[in-house]
């Protein structure tokens, strides 16, 4: 018995090492840490906020949120980003809608992922006043079909 | 052996010519795009219409269940979108290149369809493979909005009718009655 557990143990690095790391909000402030130098700012007491954040997401839940408030990433500088992105999410993710405003500065990228009966979305917003922020969240079929329905305006809605 | 360098690059250049013909967004799009006030793209590729589907089913609802039939055909559905603040911000010339792209033997214009009054214009190219629908693209202009959409797989004209309106497609673009599919040849609406 002994021996199971040993091989169990010197299996199990093998083993978290050959299953692909889940990407998301995470990978993506990494990226833009490395990138910008900078570091994000957690939200305090997100927890409190989160059933509120939860309706408003249509019921969708799992809202996670990242902000780099001292960030602000022109338009046009705004490519980069929009380049290494989806190599950094990997194939799970896709994109989904890119919008930008040349005259305000104002931009965001949003990417889906499917994953069982869920489906997650992740936001990349920039604007002047709040700098960049990132949001994950899962999204309700009410939203999503809402998205999909007119998904230009959505994410002018969304700013 | 000798590694035959000039049948690869035949080869490499034929699989570059079919995938251009295979267009997703013209290049010259981005130039218009750099000078535009509001710009977004919309991207549902295979594994996003698939999701699409899924969400839009309603088997109670007969254009829920025609969008699926749709879905089902096509490989993915691009939508690129700039709006200028003024009208004339652009010119016919800038928007040349992007019609020049859809000019190879695959892709023919069937619609033309120009508004005097509202000066709007809508120009819809067809790709046909081997006989067969393989494409459609839809570039609608607008004094101050230009809409590049690529329908990426085998649709019919008919077909843009139940599209309209969704995923970024324009509400207002749809197929031309019956006896009047070929271009037009004053490009104007009637």
């Amino acid at each position: 018995m002994k021996g199971v557990y040993l091989l169990l143990l010197l299996l199990l690095p093998m083993l978290s090492a050959a299953a692909p790391a889940e990407t998301g909000i995470k990978t993506v402030v990494r990226l833009i840490e490395s990138r910008y130098s900078v570091h994000r700012h957690g939200i305090p007491a997100l927890w409190l906020a989160k059933p509120f954040l939860n309706s408003a997401t249509g019921g969708g839940g799992g809202v996670k949120i990242e902000e780099f408030s001292g960030l602000h990433i022109s338009a046009r500088d705004s490519e980069w980003l929009r380049q290494h992105i989806p190599a950094s999410l990997g194939p799970d993710w896709h994109p989904f809608v890119e919008e930008w405003s040349n005259r305000d500065g104002e931009w965001s990228f949003i990417y889906t992922r499917s994953k069982g009966q869920h489906v997650s979305m992740l936001i990349l917003t920039s604007d002047e006043e709040d700098g960049l922020t990132a949001v994950e969240m899962r999204v309700s079929d009410q939203n999503m079909a809402e998205w999909l329905d007119d998904p230009i305006q959505s994410a002018k809605n969304h700013k | 052996m000798k590694p035959n360098y000039s049948v690869a690059l035949v080869v490499l250049a034929a699989t570059l010519t079919a995938h251009g013909q295979k267009i997703q967004v013209p290049a010259s799009w981005d130039k218009l795009a750099a000078k535009a006030q509001e710009v977004a793209n919309v991207t549902l590729d295979k594994s996003m219409l698939g999701l699409a589907a899924k969400f839009m089913k309603d088997d109670n609802d007969q254009d829920s269940v025609e969008i699926n039939r749709l879905l089902e055909k096509l490989n993915g559905i691009y939508v690129r979108h700039i709006e200028f603040k003024n009208p004339g911000e652009f010119t016919e010339a800038e928007v040349e290149p992007v019609r020049a792209q859809l000019q190879g033997p695959e892709w023919s214009q069937i619609v033309n369809v120009s508004d005097k009054n509202s000066k709007e214009k809508v120009v819809i190219y067809v790709r046909t493979v081997n006989g067969k629908s393989a494409g459609m693209v839809i570039l609608a202009e607008e004094p101050t909005e230009l809409t590049f959409v690529h329908l990426d797989g085998s649709i019919d004209l008919h077909d843009i009718d139940a599209l309209s309106g969704n995923f970024g497609i324009p509400k207002d673009v749809h197929a031309p009655k019956a006896n009047s599919e070929k271009p037009n040849p004053t490009g104007e609406k009637r």
